[in-house]
């Protein structure tokens, strides 16, 4: 719950991306809809040992264990409140993205990242793929949710098959 | 002996130890005097009938002898008659004597005596045939001369010796008659003189116990004299302040008549407003009576409103469950419509047509949950305002109920005052009777104490008689250890 009424997003242009929208703490944030599998309430997780603090730890998504990533944590290092597990797909299986309210699908209109997403670096550099509005707040499209770090996916128990995109 | 004993009862052993020694005196006297009387009549006795008798006996030989030498001279027969009687009144005389003599020496003496008279009467009967035959009064002296001239020179010399040894014991009696009396005198005197000695002891006894008894008496009576001189004069003093204190005493107790008239007035207007005052509590307790049920009557209403209000919480609780139940539907409705959406953007055009239905289906999703919301909100408002009107309502009843005890309170303590109110108008009741009865008390005491003062007076007047008759007493008291010798006091 938790989602904004209809008017707060206006609907894209058919250029845009197709993406999912949800807020991140103070964040709006958005996922290329081919990278997302599904959204969901957020599920009983298990937490790792060893692990960066934005891996919340692992959890069950139908039937197989993947690892769950803190989104507010990864991207602005507050803690803020989960609302929805959103399920991606990963380099090396699917992972759940713990989120703030899930807003909605929507074409957003993003910018190169030459633009201002030249000053991400490291982590951030590799994990927005472009940087866009909504009304007055700046919109961060992800992608290449690759920063899971490899002994989460060791203790989530090997690498899994590669999904088909 | 005398110790511990009143001087009367050592008076009287003193003359009975006095009385004693006399009788014994005069006993001793007469027992003395009944000696010496039967010595001197023994002494008597043998002077007068033993030395007679002895005598008679030398005259009636002396007559004996007579008639015999007148027999010797005329012959008569007459002669030879009282010369032969005389004989026998001798030996009669000497038998006499004999009874009545208990000297052994005189007995002896008797004997031979009557031995010599039987030899003596031989020879002059011997004489007296020799002179009946003849006349030859030579051959009858010869013949005399032999035979009764030395019978008769015997029986005198006998006789002589007789009268000597009864005149020695004779005066012997007398001799044992003196010295018994002299006895008896002796023993007298000396009773005479132990009784003096007693008496004049127990005089002086009597006298230093009279002394000293009587001194010691009159000295406590001088003693108890001077300090009932001294209370008396106390007393003077004392009746003086008594009758001045009965004076002030009497002034207040007017005083105080005055005021427990004044206070009895008093107390009969307490009294009358003491009944207006229960009159008006007992109105007021029908009053109150009202109020409580009044006051029952909106403790009830506030149970029902608070039942009231819990039921109208307790239905916008199964509200909130019916709002939380429309929420969690249009939740899961809201994440199903956007898996719908993102499942459906990549089935090409028929699933962009099915995402706008889901994004539709979301939208309504997105209005459910937020009117449910809005309800949610509602409700939680309408709880709120239910549990604070509760709270109110509860506060109230606990108000009521505080009240309703503070009322009971209020109540209890109504008719405490009413009935305190009835107990103040019985004692102010008894108040006034008490007091009236005190103002009788008073007066009777006003009179009291004016005989009382008259009193003090007199007692003052005694006293002064008294301390007259103390001093007089002790001047007394002097004279009497004058009059004992005793002047120590």
């Amino acid at each position: 719950m938790g989602g904004l009424p209809g008017g707060v997003l206006t609907p894209a242009p058919a250029a845009g991306v197709p993406a999912l929208v949800f807020r991140a703490g103070p964040l709006y944030c958005a996922l290329p809809l081919g990278e997302v599998i599904e959204t969901m309430r957020p599920l009983h997780t298990r937490p790792l040992a060893g692990t960066p603090s934005y891996v919340r730890g692992l959890t069950i998504l139908r039937g197989a264990p993947a690892p769950v990533i803190d989104m507010t944590r990864l991207l602005t290092g507050v803690e803020a409140p989960v609302d929805r597990y959103v399920a991606v797909r990963a380099g090396r299986g699917p992972v759940a993205c713990a989120t703030g309210p899930v807003l909605g699908v929507r074409d957003v209109e993003v910018a190169p990242p030459e633009g201002p997403a030249a000053l991400f670096t490291g982590v951030s550099k590799a994990l927005i793929a472009a940087v866009g509005t909504v009304g007055t707040e700046p919109l961060l499209l992800l992608h290449s949710i690759a920063a899971v770090p490899d002994e989460v996916w060791e203790a989530a128990g090997g690498p899994p098959p590669e999904v088909a995109s | 002996m005398m110790a511990g004993r009143t001087y009367g009862g050592k008076l009287a052993i003193g003359v009975g130890i006095t009385v004693l020694f006399t009788m014994l005196t005069i006993v001793t006297s007469v027992v003395g005097l009944v000696f010496v009387v039967n010595a001197k009549d023994a002494a008597i006795t043998s002077a007068t009938e033993d030395l007679t008798g002895a005598g008679n006996l030398s005259r009636t030989m002396e007559t004996r002898i007579a008639d015999y030498r007148t027999y010797l001279f005329n012959k008569s027969a007459e002669s030879a008659r009282l010369t032969e009687d005389h004989h026998q009144a001798f030996r009669r005389m000497l038998d006499d004597l004999r009874r009545s003599i208990d000297d052994p020496e005189v007995l002896a003496k008797l004997d031979q005596i009557a031995d010599l008279d039987d030899g003596h009467a031989a020879a002059t009967a011997e004489v007296m045939a020799a002179r009946r035959t003849t006349d030859d009064t030579s051959a009858i002296d010869r013949i005399n001369d032999t035979t009764v001239v030395p019978a008769r020179e015997q029986l005198q010399q006998a006789i002589t010796d007789l009268i000597e040894l009864v005149r020695g014991d004779v005066a012997a009696d007398r001799e044992a008659a003196s010295t018994r009396a002299t006895q008896a005198i002796a023993l007298v005197i000396g009773l005479g003189v132990l009784t003096t000695i007693s008496a004049v002891l127990v005089a002086l006894r009597l006298s230093r116990d009279l002394k000293r008894e009587v001194g010691t008496a009159v000295g406590h009576i001088q003693s108890s004299s001077a300090q009932l001189e001294a209370a008396a004069a106390q007393q003077v003093n004392g009746g003086r302040d008594q009758a001045s204190a009965m004076s002030e005493i009497t002034t207040t107790i007017s005083e105080l008549l005055i005021t427990s008239r004044q206070i009895a007035d008093t107390a009969q207007r307490v009294s009358k407003i003491a009944e207006d005052t229960e009159a008006a509590a007992r109105n007021g307790d029908a009053t109150i009576g009202e109020t409580r049920a009044s006051i029952e009557t909106i403790r009830s209403q506030v149970d029902q409103i608070v039942q009231h209000m819990l039921a109208l919480g307790e239905k916008s609780q199964q509200i909130g469950q019916v709002v939380d139940l429309v929420s969690e539907l249009a939740e899961q409705t809201n994440i199903l419509a956007i898996n719908a959406t993102i499942e459906a953007s990549g089935a090409g055009e028929w699933g962009r047509r099915f995402a706008v239905v889901a994004e539709e289906i979301r939208k309504l999703a997105d209005r459910t949950a937020g009117s449910a919301k809005e309800i949610r909100t509602l409700i939680e408002d309408v709880r709120g305002a239910v549990n604070t009107t509760v709270m109110a309502t509860e506060i109230g009843a606990k108000a009521v109920d505080a009240g309703a005890r503070k009322f009971d309170d209020a109540t209890n303590s109504f008719r405490e005052i009413v009935q305190l109110v009835a107990t103040t108008n019985d004692a102010t009741r008894e108040i006034e009777l008490s007091t009236k009865q005190q103002t009788t008390a008073v007066e009777q005491v006003n009179v009291a104490a004016s005989d009382t003062a008259r009193v003090s007076r007199e007692t003052e007047a005694s006293a002064v008689q008294t301390k007259q008759t103390a001093a007089h007493l002790s001047n007394l008291s002097s004279d009497l250890l004058e009059m004992v010798g005793t002047g120590r006091h």
